[in-house]
């Protein structure tokens, strides 16, 4: 039994960054890369899974789409207990918005032909909450978003999940398996890797593939394979923190306001 | 009386300080060449310091090689004052407002580095208005930086532009007696509120500032300032906040505070509640003030006369009882009922007593509510069977306190070291009296930040520490390393004379395994 | 110009609020080209929402029966999909929500669509549509553009826009529902369950206290504090290590990480990394802080440089 789950290497941006000459994006001097936190809890999940004690083994395979600076996020995976770890890239890939991701992750897909794919419900840069859902699309998958409590039996052909709503309610649905699922933060509490296996995964192999090489067709690739592009990223007047002036009293009542308004619509 | 080496003997002390000295090259070699070999430039910064100047090349061209390298450099919290000193020359050289930015709101950027970078861009005026407004917040984060020195913030005073730099300045602790005066005098109204504020501003000004304004936000400063004059504190002002302000201020008279102990305002009373100078007659009243923040605040006074302790002890909200109860000015007979209380935070409030006797600590180990036991835990003192009692405990609370606790049993802290709970095991690794065979398995422990914890402690030798310079992660090994390049330049002096019985010294003085320092 | 659509979201028989803001939001579009605005809504009963859709500026009001008033994604997915192929609308807007998030995308890239998700703003480059939307954590707005896509999808993120405040009396009409075999079923709704327990990864608001408060008989001010407000409490490493609250408060990376939390107040907290990484995904962090440099600041929607004692002291006032 095989599950893949999908992650990404995100950046974010230390205080006092600079935009591109070409302004459609922040200039890569000042991207500070980790691992997507969304990520750890999906493959958390897949990790219990394995350990869960069932008689067939199961295969976790981590995959991500990016350049080599992302071989770091793969073996953090693999340092956690992932077994495999695959990258796919291609220069073209660079220009490629969420949809273009899903469909070298979809190819990458229908070859390792895994029987549960889970992601995490968005990536903490910019938040699209798209491909882990797009890629359920291509594959034609039954599919859950944001699932906050999983009961799946490997192998079995439906699963139970818990999604969570708005205001802190859930809905409980069965999904059909094989399922593509995108898991929320606090799903289980993600384990941090030890020692050895952070020394063990340092010299590891990671599979590097290039989209075409999965049998994506040059027009699906990158810019042609979105449905999006960015033309322009600027700084907003209030991009950093809001400071709230005035003497303590004024400075506490906004503060009151604040949470009056989101107590009342909590 | 000088006594020679017989040469039997001296050939032995030197050939041991040969072989020393050679181990800690080659110990020092391979720092350099680990950090060399990092992904990351955070090592290099870290082992700089120490470096002599073949090494001191090396590690420049790691550390300084692409700009990526040194904005990260920039704003990383633990890179060395001569680093940043370095970086502020590059920046300025390279016309770099961006990295120059980034140095001016390290709070580590040294005062001659502040000086080159407010040199090249603060006061070299530019017309294009996004250049300027990025040079003002160079300017504005200068002027708030604690190591700024007094004439660079007189300069930054003189030619500011911006009404935030001159905030700033009015908010940095650095900023002196007159400067404070000479912004006073200038009439900025947004500035006088945080003159009134700044501890360094005298009585001349603050007495001008009252003067000069009608503001209750102002005047209610200037009233609370340590150095206010007298005259602003013989009378009871009209608006709330001043009467506040003078209800917290020691200096007010014991009739006024009296009066303000009955004034409409709850806040008001309240201050006046928490004023040393509060007479005793005006405490006995706000006992039995309707508000209960203003009970709360007598509550928690070590001055309280006992019947007021008394009179307290029966209120019916918790948080009086509570602050009571901790309060060293509550008698033994008090805290016999408080540490019955149906309340659980009151009587883990009584194990916070500093006078807690033995016999409630006891009862108190054996309380239902975890919470409550692990306050008694948590006492630096503690009978042998409490702490017996408390060790069966498998709370994590009470644990944690246990495994922190100087009292307890090594054999217990092995085995609290294999506890399940990151916080059973951290608080054995927070324990100063933990031995080294107890530590050095948690130097395997998963988070980063125990593993530095553990690096730091002081019963791990130097040579345990050295074996830990594997470390995968960044800023831990970034730490580890600081360390470690000054533990061996300590070595190196001490084997420099021909001491051949020195044995590698625990690095206290340098490392502390308090909370504070292991943020 | 072919038109604006809406698709309606309900739950528990209630029309949800974001709803009509996307209403808002395709009406403030359309001022430009005239546009047709359609609203759809699906359900066993889609009739008993057509009252509170009928608003200033929809033209046409569409109800599409299906076998359950609970969502699904393939039924929202095959619903919406046959409707625009029917209606070729230049623009279909979404809420962006939880059920959005399980449908948008696979819509989007069976008719592909140009789709993007969680927009502010929308606006017209000649005939193309334009979606602001944030990135790298709000620190940037980005334009995103569809080059070449004659219909657009983009959900719309709540809050951003406000509905239409008058009533109108638009067309009401039927469509048929495609055949759709649902590959997921809801089977019930749970509510949220309050627990006296101290819940930091469950609670959606908390208020944090760090080392700011200085001493440990501080602390009970703040629980307090913590409490008149209808906040979870939660500390900061060095709290919790001292003991002076117990471990379970604890936020950060080796304490608990705050997941379903939507408003974070941080009272005296630098903002370490250890501790960032427990909440700096709440989407609404407010700090105060004697440091205005401190790291939490630039996290944080909102900023008090400040005492915190002064600053609870005063707040404590308004609960």
């Amino acid at each position: 039994m095989k599950i893949l789950v999908t992650i990404k290497q995100v950046a974010s941006l230390d205080e006092d960054f600079e935009l591109r000459d070409d302004d459609r994006d922040v200039e890569a001097d000042f991207h500070v890369f980790d691992l997507n936190e969304w990520d750890h809890y999906a493959l958390e999940e897949a990790l219990r899974l394995k350990e869960s004690g069932n008689s067939d083994a199961i295969e976790v395979v981590v995959v991500t789409v990016g350049p080599d600076r992302a071989d770091e996020e793969l073996r953090k995976c693999l340092a956690k207990g992932a077994d495999r770890a695959i990258r796919v890239w291609s220069d073209e890939l660079e220009e490629a918005d969420p949809i273009g991701i899903a469909r070298a992750l979809a190819a990458l897909a229908r070859r390792e032909a895994p029987d549960m794919i889970f992601a995490g419900v968005q990536a903490s840069d910019h938040a699209y909450g798209a491909t882990g859902m797009a890629l359920a699309g291509l594959l034609d998958w039954p599919h859950a978003a944001v699932v906050a409590g999983l009961e799946y039996t490997p192998g079995a052909g439906t699963a139970s999940a818990r999604r969570e709503l708005e205001g802190g309610a859930y809905a409980n649905v069965t999904v059909q398996c094989p399922a593509v699922l995108t898991l929320q933060l606090g799903i289980n509490t993600p384990r941090y890797a030890s020692l050895r296996g952070i020394k063990q995964a340092a010299s590891r192999p990671i599979e590097t593939i290039a989209p075409d090489a999965l049998g994506l067709p040059t027009d699906e690739t990158g810019k042609q394979g979105s449905l999006s592009r960015i033309r322009r990223v600027y700084v907003p007047e209030l991009g950093r923190a809001q400071m709230i002036e005035g003497t303590p009293a004024e400075q506490a009542a906004r503060l009151a306001g604040i949470i009056k308004e989101f107590r009342g619509e909590a | 009386m000088t006594t020679f080496p017989r040469p039997a003997e001296a050939e032995p002390c030197a050939a041991n300080a040969a072989r020393e000295g050679a181990r800690l090259r080659r110990h020092w070699r391979e720092l350099v060449r680990l950090a060399l070999d990092a992904s990351d430039v955070f090592t290099s910064a870290m082992l700089y310091p120490h470096a002599a100047s073949a090494d001191r090349k090396r590690l420049e061209a790691r550390m300084f090689g692409s700009r990526s390298d040194r904005l990260a450099l920039a704003a990383f919290p633990h890179t060395p004052s001569v680093a940043l000193a370095r970086l502020a020359t590059l920046a300025a050289t390279d016309a770099d407002v961006t990295l120059a930015t980034r140095l001016a709101r390290n709070a580590a950027t040294p005062a001659e580095a502040l000086q080159t970078l407010a040199a090249a861009f603060v006061t070299n005026p530019e017309s294009d208005a996004d250049y300027r407004r990025t040079v003002q917040r160079v300017a504005q984060l200068i002027a708030r930086h604690p190591l700024a020195p007094p004439a660079l913030l007189a300069t930054l005073a003189a030619s500011a532009d911006s009404i935030e730099t001159l905030r700033s300045l009015c908010e940095n602790v650095g900023v002196q007696t007159d400067l404070l005066a000479q912004l006073a005098g200038r009439g900025i109204e947004p500035l006088q509120r945080l003159l009134a504020i700044h501890f360094a501003t005298d009585a001349h000004t603050l007495h001008q500032l009252w003067r000069s304004t009608r503001e209750s936000a102002v005047r209610a400063q200037v009233l609370r300032h340590a150095a206010c004059p007298h005259e602003p504190l013989r009378s009871i002002p009209a608006s709330s906040p001043e009467r506040r302000s003078l209800a917290l201020n020691v200096r007010t008279t014991g009739e006024i505070l009296t009066a303000l102990a009955r004034d409409d305002d709850p806040a008001v009373r309240r201050a006046a509640a928490t004023n040393p100078a509060t007479p005793a007659g005006a405490l006995v009243l706000l006992c039995f003030d309707a508000d209960t923040l203003v009970r709360r605040a007598v509550a928690v006074r070590d001055d309280l006369p006992l019947k007021v302790v008394d009179w307290l002890a029966e209120d019916g909200d918790v948080w009086v009882r509570s602050g009571l109860a901790r309060n060293r000015a509550c008698p033994r007979i008090w805290l016999d009922r408080l540490a019955r209380d149906r309340e659980a935070d009151v009587r883990r409030s009584v194990t916070r007593h500093p006078a807690c006797p033995a016999p409630l600590l006891a009862l108190l180990a054996s309380d239902e509510i975890a919470w409550v036991r692990a306050g008694v835990a948590l006492r630096d003192e503690l009978p042998g069977a409490v702490l017996h009692r408390l060790i069966q405990d498998t709370d994590i609370d009470v644990l944690a306190g246990v495994a922190r606790h100087r009292g307890t049993p090594q054999a217990t802290l092995s085995r609290l070291a294999e506890h399940a709970s990151p916080d059973v095991r951290r608080a054995v690794i927070l324990n100063r009296h933990a031995h080294r065979r107890v530590l050095l398995p948690l130097r395997e422990e998963s988070y980063p930040l125990h593993r530095v914890l553990v690096f730091m402690h002081p019963s791990l030798t130097d040579a345990d520490r050295w074996r830990m310079r594997f470390e995968p992660d960044t800023e831990a090994r970034a730490r580890m390393f600081g360390h470690l390049a000054a533990a061996l330049d300590r070595q190196r002096q001490h084997s420099a004379p021909a001491d051949a019985a020195d044995t590698p010294e625990t690095c206290t003085h340098q490392l502390t395994t308090s909370v504070e320092e292991a943020g | 110009m072919s038109g604006i659509l809406v698709v309606a979201e309900h739950r528990q028989g209630q029309l949800r609020p974001v709803s009509v803001e996307v209403i808002g939001a395709a009406v403030a579009a359309r001022e430009a080209g005239g546009e047709r605005v359609t609203v759809a809504v699906l359900g066993a009963t889609p009739a008993t929402f057509v009252d509170a859709l009928k608003l200033a500026g929809v033209d046409e009001i569409v109800t599409v029966q299906t076998a359950n008033d609970a969502f699904d994604p393939d039924t929202y997915q095959a619903v919406a999909h046959v409707l625009i192929e029917a209606r070729k609308p230049s623009l279909v807007l979404l809420p962006h929500t939880i059920d959005t998030l399980g449908y948008a995308a696979p819509l989007a890239v069976k008719g592909n669509y140009g789709f993007t998700t969680d927009a502010f703003g929308l606006a017209r480059d000649g005939e193309s549509w334009i979606a602001t939307r944030s990135g790298y954590g709000q620190k940037v707005n980005m334009e995103i553009e569809f080059p070449g896509r004659t219909t657009v999808v983009v959900t719309i993120r709540p809050g951003a826009f406000k509905a239409p405040d008058s009533a109108a009396t638009p067309e009401v009409s039927q469509f048929d529902a495609p055949a759709v075999t649902p590959r997921s079923h809801h089977i019930s709704f749970e509510e949220p369950v309050a627990s006296s327990d101290v819940d930091i990864a469950g609670a959606e608001f908390i208020t944090s206290i760090g080392r700011g408060i200085g001493e440990e008989t501080h602390v009970e001010q703040f629980r307090e504090l913590a409490s008149s407000l209808g906040a979870t409490l939660g500390c900061s490493r060095p709290i919790a290590d001292s003991g002076w609250l117990p471990k379970a408060h604890q936020v950060g990376q080796s304490g608990k990480t705050a997941a379903n939390c939507k408003l974070y107040l941080a009272l005296g907290i630098s903002g370490s990394v250890q501790h960032m990484a427990g909440m700096k995904h709440v989407e609404n962090i407010i700090a105060v802080n004697t440091d205005p440099e401190a790291s939490i600041f630039s996290i944080a929607k909102y900023g008090i440089v400040g005492d915190i004692f002064d600053i609870a002291e005063e707040l404590r006032g308004h609960f």
